[in-house]
C-alpha cells in the first residue's frame, strides 16, 4: 500500500513545494500579527487553548516545520549529485519513520502518498510526533 | 537507526565512514533548520520582554540526545581511524568539521558555570584524538577551564606557562577562572601552591 520507495516521491519533489508553502502561510500569519500590532496578544492565556500561550503553540511549529525544510532541501541536494553520493541511510530510515506514520495517519482516498510524503506531513506538524 | 546501520557493516570502513558522514551531515541541517527559524525577525521564538517563557520552554531534548549519541559515534570513529596518515585525507578533514558543529550545539546547551567547574568530555575526547587546537578553541570559547589548566602544565614550561596562565586569569576574571586553577591545583595534589595562589588557601 505505502510505496517504499522515497527516490519515487523525490522526482517530484512535491513535498518541498507543500512545506515552502507552510512556511509561507506561517511568516505571512505572523507578519499580519506584527502589523495589526496583535504580536503582544500572544502571550495570553486562553481558556479555549487549555490554558496555553500563542507564543508555546507557535514555536515549536516553527522549530519543526524550518528544520523539515532543511532536511528535505539536503535530501534535494544530495539527489542532485552522481551515483557516488547518493545517501544511504537517512532516506532509509525516514523509509521506517514513514511506515509508522502512514499505519497511524493514513487515509483511504490518500494511497497515493510516498514515504516522503507521510514523513515531512508528520515532521512538520507539532501536534503529534 | 544509524547504529544498525553501523553494526550491519562493521567490516566495510568506506560504507562506515560514508554512514557517519551522512547522518551527521542530515542532523546538521537540521539544526541548521532550526538556528534559521529563531533569527527571523517575524518569529514567535523572539521575545522583545524579558525573554523568561523563552528560556522557560522546554528544549527538544530527544534531538538533542541524538546529536550528542552521533557526536560521540563520530569521535570514537576517529579516535580508532585518525593517524597521521589519515589526519589531512578529506573524509576524517569533513568529519572533524561536523563534529566541530555538533560539539558547538552540545556544548551551547550547557551551562559555562558547569563547563568551568566540571570541565567538558566532549572537548577532552577532541584534545585526546590529538585536536588540540580544536579542543583548545572549544575550551576558550565554552570556558572549560580544566582542559585549559592541564594543558598548560603538560606542555608549557616555566615563564610560558606562567604567562599564558596569566593571560588567561585577565581574560577570564570575571569568570571565576582563579577559583578553577586553585581547584585544579588542590585536586593535582601539587607540593606547593605556586605564588599568588596562597590568598585562597583556607
Amino acid at each position: 500500500m505505502l510505496s517504499s520507495n522515497l527516490d519515487q516521491s523525490l522526482d517530484g519533489w512535491l513535498f518541498i513545494e507543500q512545506l515552502s508553502e507552510k512556511v509561507e502561510h506561517f511568516k505571512m500569519f505572523l507578519i499580519f500579527l506584527h502589523f495589526h500590532g496583535l504580536i503582544s496578544r500572544i502571550d495570553q492565556p486562553q481558556e479555549k487553548q487549555h490554558f496555553v500561550t500563542g507564543r508555546v503553540v507557535l514555536t515549536p511549529l516553527e522549530e519543526y516545520l524550518f528544520p523539515a525544510v532543511a532536511l528535505a532541501k539536503f535530501i534535494y541536494q544530495y539527489s542532485q549529485d552522481g551515483e557516488t553520493n547518493q545517501l544511504k541511510v537517512v532516506p532509509i530510515a525516514m523509509g521506517e519513520v514513514a511506515v509508522k506514520f502512514g499505519r497511524r495517519f493514513m487515509h483511504p482516498a490518500s494511497q497515493q502518498l510516498s514515504d516522503g510524503d507521510y514523513f515531512f506531513k508528520v515532521a512538520a506538524s507539532h501536534v503529534v510526533i | 537507526m544509524e547504529e544498525r546501520e553501523l553494526k550491519e557493516a562493521p567490516q566495510d570502513l568506506d560504507r562506515h565512514t560514508w554512514t557517519i558522514l551522512e547522518v551527521n551531515a542530515a542532523i546538521i541541517s537540521v539544526l541548521e533548520g532550526v538556528q534559521h527559524a529563531g533569527s527571523q525577525e517575524w518569529s514567535p521564538a523572539r521575545n522583545d520582554g524579558d525573554g523568561a517563557e523563552q528560556n522557560q520552554r522546554k528544549k527538544s531534548e530527544q534531538f538533542y540526545e541524538a546529536a550528542v549519541k552521533q557526536l560521540n559515534i563520530s569521535l570514537q570513529f576517529l579516535a580508532d581511524s585518525l593517524t597521521d596518515e589519515t589526519e589531512g585525507q578529506s573524509p576524517c578533514t569533513a568529519m572533524l568539521d561536523q563534529c566541530s558543529t555538533l560539539a558547538k550545539f552540545a556544548l551551547s546547551n550547557q551551562t559555562k558555570k558547569h563547563l568551568a567547574s566540571k570541565g567538558s568530555s566532549i572537548i577532552s575526547a577532541f584534545y585526546s584524538i590529538g585536536q588540540w587546537n580544536l579542543a583548545l578553541g572549544l575550551a576558550m570559547e565554552f570556558h572549560d577551564f580544566h582542559l585549559l589548566i592541564d594543558h598548560c602544565h603538560k606542555h608549557l614550561r616555566g615563564k610560558e606557562r606562567a604567562a599564558e596562565l596569566e593571560g588567561y586569569k585577565k581574560k577570564y576574571e570575571k569568570d571565576d577562572f582563579e577559583l578553577a586553577l586553585y581547584d585544579y591545583y588542590c585536586k593535582s595534589c601539587l607540593p606547593a601552591l605556586p605564588v599568588g595562589m596562597q590568598k585562597f588557601h583556607i
